[in-house]
């Protein structure tokens, strides 16, 4: 008989290996350590944007943003005046734990980011609003909001495993900053960092218990559980972490410089905890949706400023599992986010749906049963939909239906609806759905005709669908309304390069500098144009530069690539294009710049299927398509060679006209 | 000649140099344009750009000014509100700068009569109603909600008037305003605005 499989999964926010290694190294985590060494462990690829409630749905759902909807932190209210968090009735598909209820696995879910209100499930779900102090007084009663467990009788049952922050004691904060009682806590700097370093202990310690109780009191077949601290506290703290930064006050650093590794060691604690309650046949995994930059290339002295938050968090989050049926020691290449719901499903014997854009980890797994899919586990997903959003659409149809209001938003409805429509416009590009990108971005900028990241994204959406001309109007336009800046110029510096002018390019970033120069960005861009420029020793130069600062670049490693095949070091230029595929499977232009290498090789056939493999993620690229034709042809595959003709052919043909133009 | 659109504020009369904006608010169809009506009346200045006129529904009018159906925080309009009076339904108001210097006036009316005559309207317009069991505790909850967050502003002063005294004690009503806003108003020419035949949702149901 087959023994009944069990999932542990622990979502651990902002995660990097870069900040983990050297603990485990250290001995600071074994619990981490023994998962990583007696399992498969690796980076997970994030999505863009790196905004944790978007990409902690994708890795639910299996799906990109503009799929399940989850687009930014807040959306406009229903009622059409304000703005709320993002929760789980903002999502339009299945999570994972859905799934598991459906296939009638016993599922608890504990604090999941856009997770509010807790839904309905097979087991127990405990929203992220369970552990909101609602006052500053942890006395009793302390209500936990409704809505933050389902099922609601398990409420009161499971308020009592909360932890509220001023129950964090003084001798508690010690391990994190020990210098801590001797600090004027009348400084205001001061009190705000332990009062968040307070509220932060008492979410985890809250969260931590809860899946402790579940695990221990009920029985599951899947315990996923989330936790915020890693991200929140970096933001707070991480630019004491030593290596002192340049600007950072030595003093301070000594104060608050180690939070974040005891922050791990905590981590690292609760992980063995739950561990040990699980049991060794257990399956466990631990992952994150982003890094977090902890080392020499941390962007600035400031992590908590709104502007500059997100460029702390860094592309790569971290994976790592083990148990029965997963591989020992074994290091997991081009992995993504969405990956971990296929995956989860294919543990449980599940099949993936069609409709997910990730793939089972199948290489994490000792002899791995067939992929099954099918079509989608929406079928029967019904999305939450609350009272209260029900009776504000009411509403609020009925004030529009009464003339009393527009369709209108007030001002951070408005900003959150910017936001969410360019967040659905990256992600429409990343799965190359050029037209819904594009009809989104030309409602945007008639939308928002003051912002320019209104007109950016349109002229990005044309330029990646080799619309130059297009794109240099409306880049024009923008410039003449908005006023030239340097993301313009970055932008016209692109276009000129695809015009083929690639000197042009050149002047054109050497002006956005030197704010730029530094930067990995600016160093691919100049690499990019050495590349045109057929310099091809420059180019390399201009990706190493990049790589320097940043070793995690996959543009980087396949422009790097790309210039050293070009001077005939192709093993080399192999090794640079599978790093970049290490880093990011989907990459479509890196299996294309595989592909080509692997034909320059004359490794036909491994060819072939690095360029199916680009076409599968970035359909009708004409020069994909070219070397494929005469792939097929080399290898006598001529059926397979004259049907990439065929498309190249259709492609060249002009678009007919429609019947109401041609009148 | 201003431009279409553009509001016509009365001239000031009783009003004079005021730096905050009298709001009108409530619920649609709880007595938001009689009251305009009356404090124009009174010798309070509104601001309204009569684009949307009297109808079978609102015979005096509804005393609006057709950009606050888009209020954000920010609107270019608002500080030129200032000494008038405008009228901002539920949930709008609550769009208004948290800070904004403003006394309102917040009619309340009962919810059947409010739900009855919405009702009307809409018919009037060969619309279909709404479900009432959905809306009434919908629009308590916007009521509710409209109270904590006025009550919560640091610019706000709050009268809540109820629509059945502005129709049964007009004078009293209107004394009771003018002593909230701190200004003199004519309470008998407000009073007399009053004509209980047009309030049919509540003839209608008794």
């Amino acid at each position: 008989m087959t023994k009944k499989r069990r999932v542990l999964l622990m979502g651990w926010d902002s995660a990097d290996w870069r900040l983990l290694r050297p603990l485990m190294d250290r001995g600071l985590m074994p619990n981490l350590s023994r998962l990583a060494e007696g399992g498969a462990h690796g980076n997970l690829a994030s999505l863009d944007p790196l905004l944790s409630p978007i990409i902690w749905t994708s890795i639910a759902t299996g799906k990109f943003p503009h799929k399940h909807g989850v687009l930014g932190f807040a959306e406009p209210d229903p009622s059409g005046t304000g703005i709320r968090p993002v929760g789980s009735a903002t999502r339009t598909t299945a999570a994972f734990w859905n799934m598991f209820s459906e296939a009638s696995l016993k599922a608890h879910v504990v604090g999941w980011f856009a997770g509010h209100p807790a839904e309905s499930i097979s087991g127990v779900c405990v929203s992220e609003r369970f552990a909101l102090p609602a006052s500053p007084d942890p006395a009793p009663p302390w209500p936990a909001a409704a809505g933050t467990v389902s099922p609601a009788e398990l409420l009161e049952e499971m308020s009592a495993l909360r932890v509220h922050p001023a129950e964090i004691e003084g001798d508690q904060l010690l391990p994190f900053v020990p210098g801590a009682a001797s600090l004027d806590q009348s400084d205001p700097g001061v009190a705000e960092k332990l009062t968040e370093l307070a509220r932060v202990l008492a979410e985890t310690a809250t969260h931590q218990a809860a899946a402790t109780w579940l695990a221990e009191n009920r029985d599951w077949d899947f315990l996923g559980v989330y936790f915020r601290a890693l991200d929140t506290l970096g933001h707070h703290f991480m630019p004491f972490h030593p290596p002192l930064l340049p600007g950072v006050d030595p003093a301070e650093a000594a104060i608050w410089g180690r939070v974040m590794e005891t922050a791990c060691i905590f981590h690292d604690l609760m992980l063995g905890r739950l561990m040990a309650l699980a049991g060794s046949e257990t399956t466990v995994m631990v992952l994150s949706d982003h890094g977090f930059e902890s080392a020499s290339s941390r962007p600035g002295t400031v992590a908590n400023n709104t502007e500059t938050m997100a460029g702390w968090h860094r592309p790569f989050g971290m994976v790592a599992l083990s148990g029965p049926g997963i591989r020992r020691g074994e290091r997991i290449y081009g992995s993504s986010v969405l990956d971990v719901a296929p995956t989860l499903l294919h543990l449980f014997g599940l099949p993936a749906g069609q409709d997910m854009d990730g793939k089972v980890l199948v290489s994490a797994l000792e002899n791995p049963a067939p992929v099954r899919h099918i079509p989608t586990w929406d079928t029967h997903f019904i999305p939450v939909r609350t009272a209260e959003d029900e009776s504000a659409r009411a509403v609020l149809e009925q004030l529009i239906a009464l003339g009393y209001m527009d369709e209108s938003m007030d001002g951070d409805a408005s900003r959150a609806s910017l936001e969410i429509g360019l967040n659905r416009i990256t992600s429409l590009l990343q799965t190359a759905s050029f037209q819904a990108a594009e009809t989104g971005a030309r409602s945007l900028a008639e939308q928002y005709p003051h912002e320019p990241r209104c007109r950016f994204k349109l002229v990005q959406t044309l330029l990646w669908q080799g619309r130059v001309d297009e794109g240099r109007e409306v880049l024009d336009q923008a410039e003449n309304d908005l006023g030239i800046s340097l993301t313009s110029r970055r932008i016209r510096s692109n276009i000129r390069l695809m015009e083929g002018t690639p000197d042009g390019a050149l002047r054109e970033l050497e002006s956005s500098a030197p704010d730029l120069a530094t930067g990995p960005d600016f160093s691919i861009q100049l690499g990019r144009i050495h590349l045109r420029r057929r310099a091809w020793a420059r180019a390399e130069a201009a990706f190493r530069q990049a790589l320097a600062v940043e070793s995690d670049l996959p543009a980087a490693w396949c422009g790097l690539a790309a210039a050293l095949v070009r001077q005939d070091r192709d093993e080399a230029a192999l090794e640079a294009a599978l790093a970049a595929l290490g880093l990011q499977h989907h990459y479509p232009q890196g299996h294309f710049q595989l592909g080509a290498i692997l034909s320059k090789m004359a490794r036909f056939g491994q060819a072939v299927q690095a360029f199916e493999t680009g076409l599968s993620m970035e359909s009708g690229h004409p020069m994909a398509h070219r070397y494929l034709s005469r792939l097929h042809r080399r290898v006598g595959h001529l059926p397979a060679a004259m049907a990439h003709e065929e498309y190249l052919r259709r492609l060249r043909q002009p678009v007919p006209a429609s019947p109401s133009s041609a009148s | 000649m201003a431009n279409p659109g553009s509001p016509v504020p009365d001239s000031p009369r009783t009003v004079q140099d005021r730096s905050r904006t009298i709001v009108v608010s409530g619920l649609p169809r709880c007595g938001t344009s009689l009251l305009m009506a009356m404090l124009r009346a009174g010798g309070v200045p509104l601001f309204t750009d009569s684009l949307r006129t009297a109808d079978d529904s609102n015979p005096r009018g509804y005393f609006e000014y057709e950009p606050v159906k888009r209020l954000t925080p920010d609107a270019p309009w608002l500080p030129r509100t200032a000494g008038h009076a405008v009228k901002i339904v539920i949930p709008l108001v609550r769009r208004l700068p948290p800070d904004f210097p403003c006394d309102v006036l917040l009619l309340e009316r009962a919810m059947p009569e409010i739900l009855a005559s919405q009702a009307a309207m809409l018919c009037r317009c060969g619309m279909p109603a709404a479900d009432a069991r959905l809306l009434g505790p919908a629009f308590e909850r916007e009521l509710r909600l409209t109270h904590e967050t006025l009550a919560a502003w640091t610019g706000c002063r709050l009268l809540t008037l109820q629509h059945r005294a502005l129709l049964s004690r007009p004078f009293e009503a209107c004394e009771e305003t003018a002593r909230f806003l701190r200004i003199p108003l004519d309470s008998a020419a407000m009073a007399a605005v009053v004509d209980p035949t047009l309030h049919r949702q509540r003839k209608e149901s008794l």
